[in-house]
């Protein structure tokens, strides 16, 4: 087996649109990557990762984010190929209290595909008790593996 | 690292196969495993896991442990133990939520045994719940491994 395409995106605290206030109930773009298919026997290997924070409260929150990957667009017509959650319990917090979430994604890619390029869209959600930033570094990651 | 030898994954989507999945206090449960051949000495081994899971909220207030393992050749506690990980959650009963959701990854690494040289390598992701409180196994359960030569 050959790494066949490999691209990676990295923004940094501080650069780009960061630091990102995140909408309730609706999702928000953080990147997107850009992965050379090959057949439908080799593998898409996705890593992402995202920083991000509570906002100080009073009362005790759950903050809880849902990341997505979704496959050819960003919206919600298009398919989701990967989606996690991730929240804490915190009470009384005084200062904004930080989480870095990461996951790992495998698929094939779609038949038809091979040679193409296939788009890949990390987007984040708020749907917990509590009022949620993106802080960076966003780390979006993609590997083409299969037989050469 | 020259090039891969071999790359091998098993993904089990949420309300696929047996998720949700509940675990009881004490027992080291299976939630999948991967395959990787091994060709020689000089293979080594890069692995991946991510897992999502919840804990329902009590009347009371609770202390979860989540503990994961990545073991080889198995998933009793006689197997070797490659990867050890917690992720704990310590949750009150003063919020107006059901449930708390938290997603975990680890990597590992590995070398070869030399029983397994020309075959293959079994590693399994295994579950486990401490202190108190209840845990469900909600999903994604992602497994990832991948060989190389040196």
């Amino acid at each position: 087996m050959a790494i066949q395409d490999s691209a990676s995106i990295r923004v940094l605290p501080g650069t780009h649109s960061l630091p990102l206030p995140i909408s309730f109930g609706t999702e928000t773009l953080l990147t997107s990557l850009f992965l050379k298919c090959s057949s439908p026997e080799s593998k898409i290997f996705i890593e992402a990762s995202v920083c991000w924070r509570a906002e100080a409260s009073q009362l005790p929150i759950v903050p809880k984010i849902i990341l997505r990957l979704r496959r050819g667009g960003v919206t919600p017509a298009f398919p989701e190929v990967s989606q996690i959650a991730d929240s804490c319990y915190w009470t009384n917090n005084m200062s904004p209290t930080s989480v870095t979430t990461t996951f790992y994604h495998v698929e094939s890619p779609e038949p038809g595909t091979d040679g193409l390029y296939q788009s890949y869209y990390l987007t984040a959600e708020s749907a917990g008790i509590g009022t949620i930033t993106v802080m960076g570094p966003i780390v979006l990651k993609g590997t083409t593996i299969g037989y050469s | 690292m020259s090039d891969w030898i071999d790359f091998s994954a098993q993904e089990v989507s949420v309300g696929t196969g047996s998720l949700p999945l509940s675990i009881a206090t004490g027992t080291e449960i299976l939630l999948t495993s991967i395959f990787l051949p091994i060709a020689d000495h000089q293979t080594r081994i890069n692995g991946y896991a991510t897992i999502g899971w919840e804990t329902p909220l009590l009347q009371n207030t609770q202390h979860i442990n989540m503990i994961f393992r990545i073991r080889r050749g198995g998933f009793t506690s006689a197997h070797k133990l490659i990867c050890w990980v917690v992720d704990s959650v310590s949750l009150g009963h003063d919020v107006p939520i059901l449930t708390l959701d938290k997603t975990l990854s680890l990597q590992f690494t590995d070398l070869p045994s030399s029983e397994s040289i020309g075959t293959y390598q079994q590693y399994c992701l295994t579950a486990e719940l401490a202190g108190t409180g209840m845990a469900t196994i909600s999903g994604p359960i992602t497994l990832i491994g991948g060989t190389f030569n040196l």
